[in-house]
């Protein structure tokens, strides 16, 4: 791997106190303070620790199936007209790269002595992988998810149930992730002493996005080195973002290359109506969870409803480093609406053989907007974050 | 007299301060006024008017129902500064007001603290924002003279106490337990070696909150603090359903048996 010694801001990011040019920080009850702080000095210590680096490696390898492949889709090339790769953290164990961070964080969780884990839930992606590394590694699971999203997800449910997770619905407001979030952050601040906060993506107080970055950065690592050994030129790099934790991975080692990304959020219904959840095109930075970042908000600081067709996608806020991203203009946010989605999911299953989670059909949604004269005589690779197995039945209805 | 000379007034004199928490607009915005003006009859020295917030992190079931009910009755910061101004010329007890950040800043930071010395505001409460964030914001405030409420917990580090102790200009939130607010029907027995340890090692006073449901906690706590902190408890006296009136008496009888059981402690109750 090469060691990058550009000085380029973005790569100094966050500060020691977890802020991304003005974005991030830590926005929270004083009683979680000291929590964080011993977290971070864990995450610290543990990142620069070989046996835990090897440990981490190893089970990324055999547990979760990495290195993922970087796949040419062939027939979806022919038609768009330039080269597309998939990056298949579709393949990995549990079908998402949530997996990723789960084992990253889970690892820290025993060496902190915490037996109990708490997390939330949208999709059900992140509570899977959450489920599954407990019953690894002999640890009580909890997870928190909106009654909305358990229905629109169920086979997550039973997935989590069987493995042997405690999932609690949430009834309050919006019964989606948000709230969700919300209540997985009541019950750490009640429970901080013994137990974990396995927060799912580069979003909440510091450090959570920077250790969820760290822990996602071996997609973008993977990918990176797959493209010099294969002397592929890629051009242009295309992710989803809800809470931005697949992007970020994907992106954050290509962020000093001269090559155009793209962060695709959710446009719901369109961004011109109410119900979108493009957070980076249609919000105003506020504090939601713990950090200062963009925010889907009303006039009066309220946190606005967010709206999409994927349940983790559906949420108003955004990792604070992504705000950051934006205002500089080092990557680009854009939007697909949830048809636009349903649609390209549909396309990749039927032509290519591969049925993606509806999250990453936003990116492979998007495909179809991007300008020739940029990717030039440049590849794409889009990052396929996840299966599809449980928006079966959306992609049935839609 | 400002907010901190009144409370270190009172801890000279070991009276036990009550301090109560009120949903702005809860159940409806009519109720609001006649609400803070029984809660002062009941006895209450201090009255924090909660601003609120579609998502309040650091609340309980009974805060959290209150505030979407505000909201959907039309709160809004702006409502909740002028009621503060009709409240503070009727009533002589000071009217401090508790949110969460969000809507401060969408209202504006430096906006917000001119209204609020303008409307007679005597402090800012904000519970997701810890003395480490916002300097500038903590350090506007002090100067203006509205000053931010820091908060202690049990899991703060002890490092900490003399940072908060430098930045509370009025007073030091206790928060009793870890967890979000709340009544309990008792507090663990861990809480009161805490609270000593806390007001040995920070000068300013001390309110504690958190949890307290009844006279016997109430007065529990306010033996080892320099008064107590009732929220969820009093907003439970409120039947949504039922006339103005007859909440008004229940909270008012509500206050004055808490304010009499923490006074019960006054002046003897103390003897550090």
């Amino acid at each position: 791997m090469s060691v990058v010694t550009t000085n380029n801001n973005s790569r100094h990011q966050p500060d020691r106190r977890g802020h991304f040019g003005p974005y991030g920080g830590r926005y929270v009850p004083e009683t979680l303070m000291s929590a964080l702080n011993d977290l971070d000095v864990a995450f610290r210590t543990a990142w620069r620790d070989r046996i835990f680096r090897q440990k981490l490696n190893e089970e990324l390898a055999n547990f979760a199936g990495r290195p993922t492949p970087l796949y040419a889709v062939e027939n979806l090339s022919e038609e768009l007209g330039y080269p597309v790769f998939l990056k298949r953290e579709d393949l990995l164990h549990t079908g998402a790269h949530k997996i990723n961070n789960a084992l990253g964080q889970a690892l820290l969780a025993q060496r902190l002595s915490k037996k109990r884990i708490v997390a939330e839930t949208g999709a059900g992606q992140h509570g899977v992988a959450v489920a599954t590394v407990c019953a690894r590694f002999g640890l009580e699971a909890v997870v928190y998810m909106g009654v909305k999203d358990m229905e629109r997800q169920a086979p997550n449910v039973s997935r989590m149930k069987l493995l042997g997770a405690e999932v609690i619905p949430v009834e309050n407001g919006t019964q989606t992730l948000k709230d969700a979030t919300s209540q997985a952050i009541r019950d750490w601040v009640t429970n901080v002493r013994t137990t974990f906060y396995l927060l799912g993506s580069v979003v909440g107080p510091h450090p959570y996005p920077m250790m969820v970055r760290q822990f996602q950065r071996v997609i973008g690592e993977e990918t990176r080195r797959e493209l010099r050994r294969r002397e592929i030129n890629a051009s242009v790099l295309i992710a989803c973002v809800g809470g931005g934790s697949n992007a970020i991975g994907f992106f954050y080692p290509f962020l000093q290359d001269d090559m155009q990304l793209y962060g695709v959020e959710a446009a719901g219904e369109g961004i011109a109506t109410e119900h979108h959840a493009a957070t980076l095109s249609a919000g105003r930075p506020g504090v939601l969870h713990g950090s200062y970042s963009y925010l889907l908000q009303n006039d009066d600081g309220q946190v606005s409803e967010a709206h999409s067709v994927s349940a983790g996608l559906d949420y108003p806020g955004v990792g604070p480093e992504h705000s950051f991203l934006r205002d500089t203009g080092r990557v680009r946010y854009v939007s697909v609406t949830d048809e636009e989605a349903l649609q390209a999911a549909r396309n990749l299953c039927r032509y290519e053989g591969i049925l993606p989670a509806l999250e990453p059909a936003h990116a492979l949604g998007y495909l179809r907007y991007l300008d020739k004269k940029e990717i030039g005589d440049g590849a794409v690779v889009v990052c396929l974050s996840g299966r599809g197995d449980k928006d079966l039945q959306a992609f049935i209805e839609g | 007299m400002n907010l901190r000379t009144s409370l270190h007034d009172k801890k000279a004199k070991h009276e036990k301060v009550l301090s109560c928490f009120l949903t702005a607009g809860y159940p409806t915005r009519e109720a609001t006024v006649p609400l803070a003006k029984a809660i002062a009859r009941g006895g209450a020295d201090l009255i924090e008017l909660g601003v609120p917030f579609s998502d309040p992190l650091a609340d309980g079931p009974v805060i959290q129902r209150s505030s979407l009910r505000a909201l959907r009755e039309g709160t809004t910061l702006p409502w909740v500064l002028d009621i503060t101004s009709e409240l503070t010329a009727e009533l002589s007890i000071p009217i401090l007001l508790m949110g969460y950040l969000n809507p401060m800043l969408a209202y504006g930071a430096e906006r917000l603290l001119k209204a609020a010395k303008e409307k007679g505001v005597a402090a800012l409460i904000i519970p997701d924002l810890p003395i480490d964030e916002e300097t500038d914001l903590w350090n506007q405030a002090a100067e203006m003279g509205i000053p931010l409420v820091p908060f202690v917990s049990p899991t703060t580090a002890r490092e900490r106490f003399a940072m908060i102790d430098r930045k509370a200009k009025a007073f030091v939130y206790a928060v009793s337990i870890t967890g979000v607010t709340g009544a309990r029907k008792s507090l663990p027995t861990e809480v009161e070696m805490y609270l000593k340890e806390l007001t040995q090692n920070i000068k300013a006073p001390t309110l504690v909150g958190f949890g307290i449901s009844n006279p016997d906690e109430a007065a529990r706590m306010a033996k080892h603090a320099d008064g107590i902190i009732v929220g969820s408890a009093l907003l439970s006296q409120i039947d949504e359903k039922g006339g103005i009136d007859e909440n008004c008496q229940r909270v008012e009888r509500f206050v004055r048996e808490i304010k009499k059981a923490i006074t019960c402690l006054s002046p003897t109750g103390e003897n550090k």
